[in-house]
Formats: structure tokens, C-alpha cells, sequence
């Protein structure tokens, strides 16, 4: 087993001690443990952290004991609580959480072939065997308008500035706003010339944009990177949602795949009103035609064209005029073919668009290089005299400008990025797909290395991001899209945003290449009819009890279908502790549990409340709700509950540096198997015998029920080294009164004795086990140790000795033990022998 | 007549090790018996260590100041120290013998020098820190040498027989969770250059893995357990 080199002789001894124990748990399981290896083992520091608890958890551990074996460099990195991932369901709308509480009550009910069938449909339709997620994302009209808007602005500015530099006026870079050399860097890098761009006819150029957006802690949108150019996803987009509504049907009724006008439709508007008459020409590579058939159905229903490269029947092109099945044709729409084999298959539509003809959605890779993702605040500003709507996430290139305008290495940002590589994302500026990006907090020492001689050989093909959490959908990393095409005096925006997400413990790179998957995301309201309209929303965010709650659930409108009606009556039972569940408002979640009369309710509800808890009160606060509404259930999910309670705080507790210090933090632990876990913490600290004098005398004092010191016994007698825990037996029997309690103290001890004066010592405790029974159970032991058929036989023919004096009892056991092993190999003979001998050396 | 499913091919390769492993012993199979691995190392080795040789003229030196540190202590009585030709790497490696017949050995590995012990209880691990952190760790410290973080690898390595005995679903489990935690390998424990989680190998690697257990089970005589390997991404 590789561990990492132990510091000391003590670091060695813990993690023997460690997998002893795990040892220990997994025999006691007597079952296979489930093969469920994660798809990657990159995870962010909180999350190993976080499995590695409930790993100690199972083998009823915790990180007092076992804390010391995790890497100092892991609890350095660890996430502070501010700046924790975004949780977009629990931050979320009520309107959304309806929405969302609605999804995942209806994909709860979808079994494993279903899902299957769906993702291998999913992967079928779209392009670049891209997955679908089953469910979809929802966001605010506001946020909505935020992103479109803000994609709107950084468009605007991206044509301000190609148009300044296509003119040759520069003035971005006479402003003083980007040094030439930068500029001159990121078209060399592309493979442009400022010429060759000169040349170029720039009112028939369009280009498309699609900004990658995230949601950090605080709930702020910023933009990773700038694509323009060639992004990927665009009809994607369109496809995704109809392929989500036809393959998981059961949405159709509160979702809506269109809303308002389509992308294709306002593309061919613009055509039409930049030359009256005139439509627009989508142009596919001939594979790419069925994933992209929505888009291209929307395109024809808007009037315009659609052709693959490989079946160009109808289009007519002369150098000075294009025309698709006789209607003249202004705009051109190139997806998934390059931009020179447009030139070649399409040699007289390139010589219109060359002669200004018609406009063409072209591939200008300078604009989306990742290093001028950090100039799009400042253009926004200088071209537009506006503030950026998004902000850019932070942004710098490890090259800079030196006072002879010469370029030099950021030395200071290499030194601090590298110091500190966990809080930095790398990028390559030319990369695409995924590919050039290194997230620090997954990478391995030696990728850092490589990456840092990468960076000092080229560093201005590299850029730096602050890495923020990217927000979350229960262990999904979502991010945003828009996209727009960016045309000559308009900013064609997208109709629909969309999102990719991968889980938490995958690659951290939301791209399809990376095997992100694409999930719809819906507007609330424009795209969410369903609900909208029927339900009294405000109702809902203002009920404080079941009775408000489900007066909210009826219907506003007068007349339903029945189909609504069976919605409504299905929310109402199903939904509600899903949906306050995600309220941030725990004392409306509080006042709700004591007014719902459903058990099976009260305690869903309690259960996903626990999951949310932040402070040790407020699992206090459930806890006491559930034992006022249930006071005598035995439900098993009760017992989840406590169990749940009792994780939280002692997790709460343990997470406060030396929370032992405070001995009265105990008694606000919720649950007594959380008071006990947290003093038995509190007394393996104890190092003389007059500290644990002190600390028993405190648990009576601090109100420990006689039950509670009982249990805390037990644990402590068990989980001590064998020597403390024989020395401290006569306390705990002074205090145990409980026989089976006091009886699973004595077989712990019995089992561990190191002398036959300890076990008689033990065995004649004031329980006054009888003989028997302590037979019986080295007989059960002896049985767990030698399990086969003809062993047991041999010792059940010689245990008859239980109620013969002692000496008789060694040698008739031995004698038959002799006698029925006969048949025995001698491994197995020895062994039972020296079993008997055992007996004899202990004192019967 | 058809062999019977459990020992079809595809089933063969990883069932027969797991079961070689556990093949039925009768032991008294606890507390198990443990061993360690420790590394040791410094700039120099580092700096000289190149093409898989693992002897570098610096760990050979501070080998040899081992070896005379140990003999030294040794002359008093209590120990005695014994050089084993070729063992390690090809390397000479010298013991440490004590009384009770507890031994710790000092070879050459990549990197570093490293240094085992004889497998014991934990107990009588326990029992035995002040004689380890005086002869082994006080020693290394001596000559210069220090437990290093990036390079070479701490291990611990358990005694078959008192550790699984003939309990093969013990044996299963424990490979099994320790491939379900990468977590324990991705710095929680881990050593994460030398000692990459099953999480971290190739899709294939997995469905590998999937698949022996999948036949170990059969052959235990359980249901298939598992998820099936056609989830894992390729």
C-alpha cells in the first residue's frame, strides 16, 4: 500500500492503526462492498476532504482521531466557507424551485434502462456525440436579460474593435488601452497579418460570438473567455431542447422548447432588411445536416436556405450575385466546414462575398483568443462609453510590456501563480474545446513542473484566471451560454441560453470534447408556461404553514384541464418538502414541519432540511420539531434522521480549532449519539488519570443522563488502547448499571484481556456473568476464527465441559478435542488443541 | 463438456490472481501483521539520480555512513548489522538485526534510500517507536538524509496470511474499497506521483478490474456486484 513518506515514526503507527481499523469494518461487513470507482480522481480539495469524512465515518471514526493523516497541503487548500460553489437550486426563485422540485420529483421516477436509452438517443441526435442532461436548468427573466444583454454589450465592443483595427486608426492602442506589440502578438499567434485584415471587405463580414459564462460564490456572473470566431453549441442549442422534450415527454407540460422569435429567424430578417428581397443561406458540411436539424428546420421555415457542400442543388453564384432555388441570397451562414473549403467547393460564392456581394459568417481566429478576453472590459469602455454588464473573470498574461516597449516575463505572476497553483486556472490562448486548459487544484506535481517550462518558453501564449468555484446543481459544475452573430450594424442575438455541466469529480472543463454534458436551460415564465398562470407563486414564497402552503397550490384560474388539476394534486402530495427543502429560510421550513401532519412528510422534510444545516441551532431546531411531531415513531428514516443530526454536529464541532477546549459545547449537541461522539472526542484528550477523574465528574455535572455516561462508557472502553481501557474498568463498572450494557463492556474487555488474572477479573465483575456465557462466547469466537465444518464438530463434541469444574473441563476437552480431530490435518489439530490450552491458561 | 462458466477466459485472468491470493489457509488470521517502508532522501540524490539507476554516488556514501553509524552502535552489544549482497535493486543492502530477531534493512530505490522492517502487530509496532525513531530516523537525520514529499514513496505492507487469512471476501473488499477512495491516494494518505488510485487509470484499466471482480464473485458464489463496466467513459 503506497502512502506518502511518513514524516515520523508516529505518522506510520497512525495510518497502521488506520488500516487496521478499515480492516476491522470491512470484516464486520460480511457482505461485497460495491465496486463504485469514480469516473476520475481529481477532486476539488473539499470534496476529498469531504469523502474522506464520511470514509472515517463508516468505520465509526472521525477526523480527531485520524485528522493527522491528512496532507497539511489538502487542509491549506480547503475552501473557506464564503467561498463556497453557488448552489442554483437553493439560491434560486420560488418559481424555479417549483420547477426544479417538479424535475426532480419526475426523473426520480425514471429507472436505469430508461436513462440509458435516453443518453444513447441524446448522444445520437446531437453533434460531436455530445450528452444531454436528463434534467434541464432553469434561471430568472432578470438573469436572463442580464446574460443577453451583457453578450450584447461585449459583441458590440468586439465589432468597435475589429472595425479599429481593420481602418488602421488603432485607437485602442493610441489610447494607451492595448500596447501594439500585444496586439500584434495575438493575430501572430492566430496566424494573421494586420494586412492581410485590412484587406478584408468588413461590411460583409459577420462573426460569430459565444461567451462562456459562470455563476461564482457570491452569485456574479463573470465571463471566462470571449469566443468568437467558430464556438461550438450553437444549433446545439435549438436541437438540445426538442431532443430533451421528445425523449423525456413528461416535461411538455410545464415546458416549452420555443419562445418567442427563433435564431434562424432573425437572421433571415436581417438579411431581408439589409437587401430587401433577399434571404439567408445556412451552409453544412454534408455530414452535420441531421444534428443540426432543428436549426436548419427553423431556417426553413423562416424562409431562408439550407444546403450540405455535398448536394448543392439550387444555389446559382456568379462573382457578382448568389441565389438559393431563384431567391437572392445576402447572408451566409458557414457552420462545421472550414472557412477554406468554402473558398474551394464554393469558388463563386467566395468571389461574390470577396466583391461585397453577400456577408458571410466568417472564422477570424485573433478574435478569440483567450488573451484578448482581458481587453473586453476596457472596449467596452472606450468604444461604447458604458460599463460592462458581465465582468470578466481576472485575467493576465504571463508577458508584459517593458519601458522600451520591448516584451518581458511577468516574473511576479509566474512566481505567485506557481506558489499557489490552486488558486490559478492556466490557459493556453489559442486553445480550444478544453484542450490548453489546467485547472491548478487538479493537477499533479509533475504537470506543474511541465506546465511551468512551458510558460517560461512562451509566455505570452499563456494567460492566468483566478479560479472561482463555478456554481452547482446538487454534484454538477454548470456554466452559461449565449451566443449571437455579430453582423455589420446589428448584434444578432441567440433566442435560447444554454448550459454545460460535468460532474463535480470530473474533468472541471465544461466542454463536450471534456465530456461535459449539454443541458437546456428554460426562462421562467417565457418558457415555463405550464406553471406560470396556474400557480399563485407569491402565495407559495409567503406561506409560513402546510395549510398556507397548500392554499397557495390551488389553481388561479377558473376553468383547469385535467391534466393541470392532476398536477396540482400531485405537487401538493409529492412535492412540498422538496420545495421547502431549498428555501434558504430555515425558520419557514421550522414553522412548516410542525404544521404538516404526514409523518412520512415531517420527516422528508426534516431530512433534506438536516442536508442544508449550517450551524449546530439550527439541527437542533429539526431535531426538536421531529421529536415533538413524532414522539413514538420507530420509523426507520427516524433513525437516519438522528444519525444525520449526530454527523452534523459532531462535524460542526470538529470543524472549530480545539473545540475541546470548550467542555459546555457539548451540551448543545442535538442528538445524545452526537453528545456522546463529541465527549468521547473530548475524553481520548485526557492524558493522566486526574484528567479523566475531571472529566467524568464534569459529564455528571454537565447534566450527562445516567443512559448517556452508560453508552460513553462503552464507547470509550472500546476505542482505548488495551492498557487504559483495563485500568479504567473498575470506574466503569462503579457507573454502569445497565447489564447488557455492562455485559457488552465485560465481552469487549473479556476478548482483549492480556492475562487470565484480567479475565477472571473482568468475568467475575458484579454482572456475575455466569460461566456459560462466557464459554459460549469464546465458543463463538472460536467458532468466527475457525469456520469450517469439521472444526466446529470437534469443539461442539468437546464443549460439553460447561458445567464440569474447571480442571476436569481442560482435559475432557482436550481428550475429545484429540479424539474428534483425529480425521483433522495436523494444522487444524494444533489449532484446536492450543484453543483448549487457551481455555486452560485463562483460569477455567 | 463445456468447462464450467466461472473459469471461461474472460473470467480467468483476473479471478485466478485474486483467488491465488487467498487461497484457503487455516491461521489464526488476527491482529495483522504489518510492515513498514520509509524513503529517505536529499538534494544530491535527487539532483544525481537519472536513467533508472537508482545508486547514485551520494545515497552511496550516505549508505555507507549508515552501515558505520549502525556498526558503531552496534559494537556495544544489542544489534548487529550484516550487509546483504545484490539485494535491493540489484544493490547491496545491509540489516539491522536486534535480540528478538526484529530486523530492519537499508537499500537503494529511486531517489532515495529505503528502509523495512519485519512485519508485526501493531502492538508490538507501538512497542517498538523509541528503538525506530533512535535507529532509523535520529540516524538518517545524522547524515543529512530527511523524508521527502515529491520523490520516493512511504508504504505500509501487510502480512497475508494474519491479515486476510482464508477470508477471500475480506481480501476482495479490501482491494475493492481501496479502488472505490482515490481520495486516500489524492492526498489524503497518498503518495500522488507513485501511487496513482485506480480512479486515475484508463477506462480500460477499470472495466479490467470491474471485470475480475465481477468473476470473483461468481466464483464466491455471490450475485454479480458492481456497476457495469460499460459505464465507466471512454
Amino acid at each position: 500500500m503506497g502512502v506518502r513518506p511518513q514524516q515520523n515514526y508516529d505518522e506510520f503507527l497512525l495510518e497502521a492503526e488506520f488500516f487496521e481499523r478499515r480492516l476491522e469494518y470491512l470484516r464486520s461487513l460480511n457482505r461485497p462492498v460495491f465496486v463504485r470507482v469514480p469516473i476520475s480522481a481529481k477532486m476539488p480539495p473539499g470534496t476529498l476532504l469531504g469523502r474522506f469524512v464520511t470514509y472515517l465515518a463508516e468505520m465509526k471514526s472521525n477526523l480527531t482521531e485520524f485528522g493527522a493523516l491528512v496532507n497539511p497541503q489538502l487542509k491549506d487548500v480547503i475552501p473557506e466557507n464564503d467561498n463556497q460553489p453557488f448552489d442554483e437550486v437553493a439560491r434560486s426563485s420560488t418559481q424555479a424551485r417549483v420547477q426544479y422540485g417538479l424535475v426532480k420529483a419526475l426523473t426520480s421516477s425514471v429507472d436505469e434502462k430508461r436513462q440509458n436509452d435516453f443518453h444513447a438517443r441524446a448522444k445520437a441526435s446531437g453533434s460531436d456525440n455530445r450528452d444531454l442532461n436528463l434534467s434541464p436548468r432553469f434561471v430568472k427573466e432578470s438573469e436572463y436579460q442580464t446574460m443577453m444583454s451583457g453578450t450584447d454589450q461585449r459583441a458590440r465592443a468586439l465589432r468597435a474593435f475589429l472595425r479599429d483595427i481593420h481602418s488602421g486608426e488603432m485607437n485602442i492602442v493610441k489610447a494607451g488601452l492595448m500596447n501594439k506589440n500585444v496586439l500584434e502578438r495575438i493575430l501572430n499567434k492566430n496566424n494573421f497579418k494586420l494586412a492581410e485584415i485590412q484587406k478584408l471587405n468588413i461590411d460583409s463580414l459577420a462573426l460569430y460570438y459565444a461567451p462562456d459564462i459562470v455563476r461564482g460564490p457570491d452569485g456574479t456572473f463573470y465571463v471566462l473567455e470571449d469566443n468568437a470566431g467558430a464556438p461550438g453549441g450553437m444549433a446545439d442549442a435549438t436541437q438540445a431542447r426538442y431532443d430533451l422534450l421528445s425523449l423525456m415527454p413528461e416535461y411538455a407540460g410545464f415546458l416549452s422548447a420555443d419562445a418567442g422569435l427563433s435564431f434562424a429567424a432573425k437572421i433571415n430578417q436581417y438579411a431581408e432588411r439589409t437587401d430587401p428581397g433577399s434571404k439567408a443561406l445556412l451552409l453544412l458540411h454534408g455530414d452535420t445536416l441531421e444534428h443540426n436539424k432543428y436549426f436548419s428546420q427553423q431556417f426553413k421555415n423562416a424562409g431562408g436556405g439550407v444546403i450540405a457542400h455535398n448536394a448543392t442543388q439550387g444555389l446559382e453564384a456568379t462573382s457578382r450575385e448568389v441565389k438559393f432555388n431563384n431567391q437572392k441570397v445576402s447572408l451566409i451562414l458557414i457552420r462545421l466546414l472550414e472557412f477554406n473549403d468554402f473558398a474551394t467547393l464554393f469558388p463563386n460564392t467566395y468571389k461574390a462575398y470577396s466583391n461585397g456581394q453577400v456577408t458571410v459568417g466568417d472564422y477570424l481566429g485573433f478574435m478569440g483568443d483567450k488573451e484578448l478576453t482581458a481587453y473586453i472590459e476596457k472596449m467596452i469602455r472606450f468604444y461604447l462609453k458604458e460599463e460592462p454588464i458581465l465582468k470578466t473573470l481576472e485575467t493576465r498574461s504571463f508577458r508584459l510590456t517593458g519601458p522600451q516597449n520591448e516584451t518581458i516575463l511577468d516574473q511576479e505572476l509566474v512566481d505567485a501563480v506557481f506558489a499557489n497553483i490552486s488558486a490559478y486556472v492556466i490557459k493556453d490562448t489559442t486553445g480550444t474545446q478544453g484542450f490548453g486548459v489546467w485547472i491548478g487544484q487538479r493537477m499533479e506535481a509533475a504537470e506543474v513542473t511541465a506546465l511551468k517550462v512551458k510558460v517560461l518558453k512562451e509566455p505570452g501564449k499563456y494567460v492566468a484566471q483566478k479560479y472561482v468555484p463555478i456554481s452547482q446543481i446538487d454534484d454538477q459544475m454548470v456554466d452559461f451560454r449565449t451566443y449571437a452573430l455579430i453582423a455589420k450594424d446589428d448584434i444578432i442575438m441567440g433566442d435560447h441560453l444554454w448550459s454545460r455541466s460535468d460532474s463535480v469529480y470530473g474533468s472541471g472543463k465544461l466542454n463536450t470534447h471534456q465530456q461535459a454534458g449539454v443541458t437546456p436551460v428554460f426562462r421562467i415564465g417565457a418558457d415555463t408556461p405550464g406553471l406560470i398562470g396556474l400557480l399563485n407563486f407569491n402565495a407559495l414564497e409567503r406561506a409560513k404553514s402546510a395549510e398556507d402552503f397548500l392554499e397557495a397550490l390551488q389553481p388561479r384560474k377558473a376553468k383547469i384541464t385535467e391534466r393541470e388539476k392532476t398536477l396540482v394534486a400531485w405537487l401538493a402530495k409529492r412535492f412540498i418538502p422538496e420545495f421547502l427543502a431549498a428555501t434558504p429560510n430555515r425558520t419557514q421550513s421550522l414553522e412548516f414541519m410542525k404544521s404538516l401532519a404526514d409523518p412520512d412528510g415531517i420527516m422528508r422534510l426534516a431530512l433534506y432540511t438536516l442536508e442544508q444545516c449550517h450551524q449546530i441551532s439550527e439541527v437542533q431546531g429539526v431535531i426538536n420539531v421531529v421529536r415533538e411531531k413524532l414522539p413514538k415513531s420507530s420509523s426507520p428514516v427516524l433513525k437516519k434522521i438522528e444519525e444525520v443530526a449526530s454527523q452534523k454536529t459532531v462535524g460542526f464541532m470538529e470543524s472549530q480549532p480545539k473545540w475541546q477546549a470548550n467542555w459546555s459545547n457539548l451540551l448543545t449537541a442535538p442528538t445524545a449519539k452526537a453528545k456522546i461522539a463529541l465527549a468521547l472526542g473530548y475524553l481520548k484528550t485526557t492524558k493522566t488519570p486526574a484528567d479523566l477523574d475531571m472529566a467524568l465528574k464534569a459529564l455528571v455535572d454537565e447534566g450527562f443522563s445516567l443512559e448517556e455516561r452508560e453508552d460513553l462508557w462503552r464507547l470509550v472502553l472500546s476505542q482505548w488502547d488495551d492498557t487504559r481501557a483495563m485500568a479504567s474498568y473498575p470506574l466503569a463498572v462503579a457507573e454502569v448499571k445497565n447489564p447488557a450494557k455492562l455485559l457488552a463492556i465485560q465481552k469487549n474487555l473479556l476478548e482483549r484481556s492480556l492475562s487470565a488474572e484480567q479475565f477472571l477479573k473482568i468475568s467475575e465483575g458484579p454482572s456475575s456473568l455466569p460461566k456459560q456465557k462466557l464459554l459460549k462466547q469464546q465458543k463463538e469466537k472460536f467458532a468466527s476464527l475457525n469456520p469450517t465444518q469439521e472444526s466446529w464438530n470437534a469443539y461442539n463434541a468437546a464443549a460439553g465441559f460447561v458445567n464440569i469444574p474447571a480442571p476436569t473441563a481442560i482435559a475432557t476437552a482436550t481428550t475429545t478435542a484429540n479424539g474428534k480431530a483425529q480425521n483433522l490435518d495436523s494444522k487444524k489439530k494444533s489449532g484446536l488443541v492450543a484453543f483448549c490450552k487457551k481455555l486452560m491458561r485463562l483460569g477455567f | 463438456m463445456k468447462s464450467p462458466k466461472f473459469f471461461h477466459s474472460a473470467c480467468r485472468h483476473g479471478a485466478v490472481i485474486l483467488l491465488g491470493i487467498c487461497m484457503p489457509i487455516f491461521a489464526w488470521a488476527w491482529p495483522p501483521q504489518m510492515g513498514f517502508g520509509f524513503s529517505f532522501t536529499n538534494i544530491q540524490i535527487i539532483a544525481e539520480y537519472k536513467d533508472n539507476i537508482v545508486q547514485t554516488p551520494e545515497s552511496l556514501v550516505l549508505w555507507n555512513k549508515w552501515k558505520d553509524l549502525m556498526e558503531g552502535r552496534c559494537a556495544s552489544g544489542g544489534c548487529e548489522v550484516k550487509v546483504l549482497q545484490k539485494y535491493s535493486n540489484g544493490f547491496d543492502a545491509f540489516t539491522v538485526q536486534y535480540p528478538d530477531g526484529w530486523t530492519y534493512t537499508v537499500g537503494f530505490a529511486p531517489n532515495v534510500l529505503e528502509v523495512t522492517g519485519t512485519m508485526e502487530s501493531l502492538a508490538a509496532l507501538r512497542s517498538r517507536k523509541s528503538l525506530v525513531e533512535q535507529d532509523i530516523f535520529e540516524v538518517a537525520k545524522e547524515i543529512g538524509l530527511t523524508p521527502a514529499e515529491q520523490v520516493g514513496n512511504g508504504a505500509i505492507s501487510f502480512d497475508r496470511q494474519s491479515t486476510f487469512g482464508d477470508d477471500a471476501l475480506l481480501f476482495r473488499n479490501f482491494m475493492v474499497d481501496q479502488a472505490n477512495h482515490p481520495e486516500l491516494a489524492q492526498g489524503v494518505l497518498g503518495n500522488k506521483g507513485t501511487a496513482p488510485p485506480m480512479a486515475a487509470l484508463p477506462a480500460g484499466n477499470k472495466k479490467a478490474f470491474v471485470k475480475a471482480i465481477e468473476c470473483f464473485d461468481r466464483g464466491l458464489g455471490h450475485e454479480t456486484f458492481g456497476i457495469p463496466p460499460n459505464n465507466f467513459k471512454t
